[in-house]
């Protein structure tokens, strides 16, 4: 008696898998947690040839040089310069979606939006100046709307939260991705770095959007 | 000849057509937007990141377990066997809140929302609190007494007996 309860309870779950296996291979609209990469970051102005925080390096001279007659001209030797170290944005080439506390910092520096993905009254004991809030809950709703109004729907958005297992910043990037809003980048280490390292944060209640 | 009826056989019915319906709802509700309980599933941080790719199966087949178990159960065909399945579902729920719950006090920054029903959210907020704890305690109550009395009147498995 037993077993053929246990037998029918499983029954009733095989004939919803199969369903549920079937649903998967009628949808048009695949279901799946992978974020889209976002475009890369715009190169910053004033350096057009390299990317954000190169330097533009000259080759250290070697042995002589040929001038124009064809006299051999000798020139003193150069040190050779020292490899300028790998600029943040060459890390964000190879992982467009998130972003280091480095990147972070030039991207804040640059002037870019950082959106505040923690709850309101975290927000309100420490956020990274300059940052406005705007979270999964309240993404929708009017105080949502007037911070979705000053985005720019392909510029880099910054967007972080608790840093650590916090999932708000990736599902508050997946929603912008869905509104259509591409540059949003996720700052995985979160507050708790930005603070650590000593970096710009503010307190206090949300400019816009606060409700 | 139809078993006579047990004592408690009356409460089956409003269990069973109560449960079954809450239970075909939920699963209704969440195949409206199966990108979302995904997203929900994966928020819970039960399933471990290697095998996060169970998630989006686990999105499609919850549901129509969800709505075959529902239907079986309001119908009365296998109602023990969907009561077990509506209730050990029950308690992977609960478990599941319950371990967000104690991890979000512990001080992981979770946030989580129960998807349980969809966009509709009935009867507690979207946020998971002990409202949704409460809430499958009192269908598993239901699942129990169905586990128990089953059939009860008008059941095709009653019928069946004839």
């Amino acid at each position: 008696m037993a077993s053929l309860l246990l037998y029918r309870a499983a029954a009733l779950i095989t004939l919803g898998v199969i369903a549920g296996g079937i649903h998967a291979v009628v949808r048009e609209k695949p279901v799946s947690l992978e974020l889209m990469a976002p475009a890369p970051l715009p190169k910053p102005k004033g350096a057009e040839a390299g990317p954000v925080g190169a330097e533009p390096v000259e080759k250290p001279a070697t042995g002589s040089t040929t001038s124009g007659t064809g006299q051999v001209a000798p020139v003193t030797p150069v040190t050779p310069v020292t490899p300028p170290p790998v600029p943040p944005v060459d890390a964000a080439a190879a992982d467009p979606l998130n972003v280091t506390l480095a990147l972070a910092k030039e991207l804040h520096e640059q002037g870019y939006v950082f959106l505040d993905a923690r709850p309101l009254n975290e927000y309100e004991q420490g956020h990274i100046a300059g940052a406005f809030w705007l979270n999964t809950e309240t993404f929708a709703t009017p105080g949502g709307g007037e911070v979705l109004g000053l985005l720019d729907r392909e510029m880099p958005i910054v967007v972080y939260c608790q840093g650590g297992m916090c999932d708000a910043s990736k599902n508050l990037v997946r929603m912008l991705q869905q509104a259509g809003y591409m540059g949003g980048r996720i700052f995985h280490d979160g507050y708790p770095a930005w603070e650590k390292a000593g970096y710009p944060t503010a307190a206090g209640k949300p400019p816009i959007g606060g409700g | 000849m139809a078993k006579p009826m047990r004592p408690m056989g009356w409460l089956v019915l409003p269990c069973r057509v109560v449960l079954g319906g809450l239970f075909v709802l939920a699963g209704v509700m969440k195949m409206q937007d199966l990108q979302a309980f995904a997203e929900a599933i994966d928020a819970f941080k039960i399933i471990p990141e290697r095998a996060e790719f169970l998630i989006p199966f686990a999105a499609f087949a919850m549901p129509w377990i969800e709505v075959f178990a529902g239907a079986f159960l309001v119908l009365g065909l296998w109602s023990r066997a969907s009561a077990l399945v509506i209730s050990a579902m029950l308690v992977a729920f609960i478990a599941m809140i319950a371990s967000v719950l104690i991890r979000i006090e512990m001080g992981q920054p979770l946030s989580v929302t129960c998807t349980c029903f969809g966009k509709l959210e009935w009867p507690c907020p979207p946020k998971l609190g002990m409202c949704q704890i409460w809430r499958d305690v009192v269908m598993l109550v239901m699942g129990a007494v169905v586990l128990k009395w089953a059939p009860g009147p008008l059941a095709i498995d009653r019928e069946s007996t004839k």
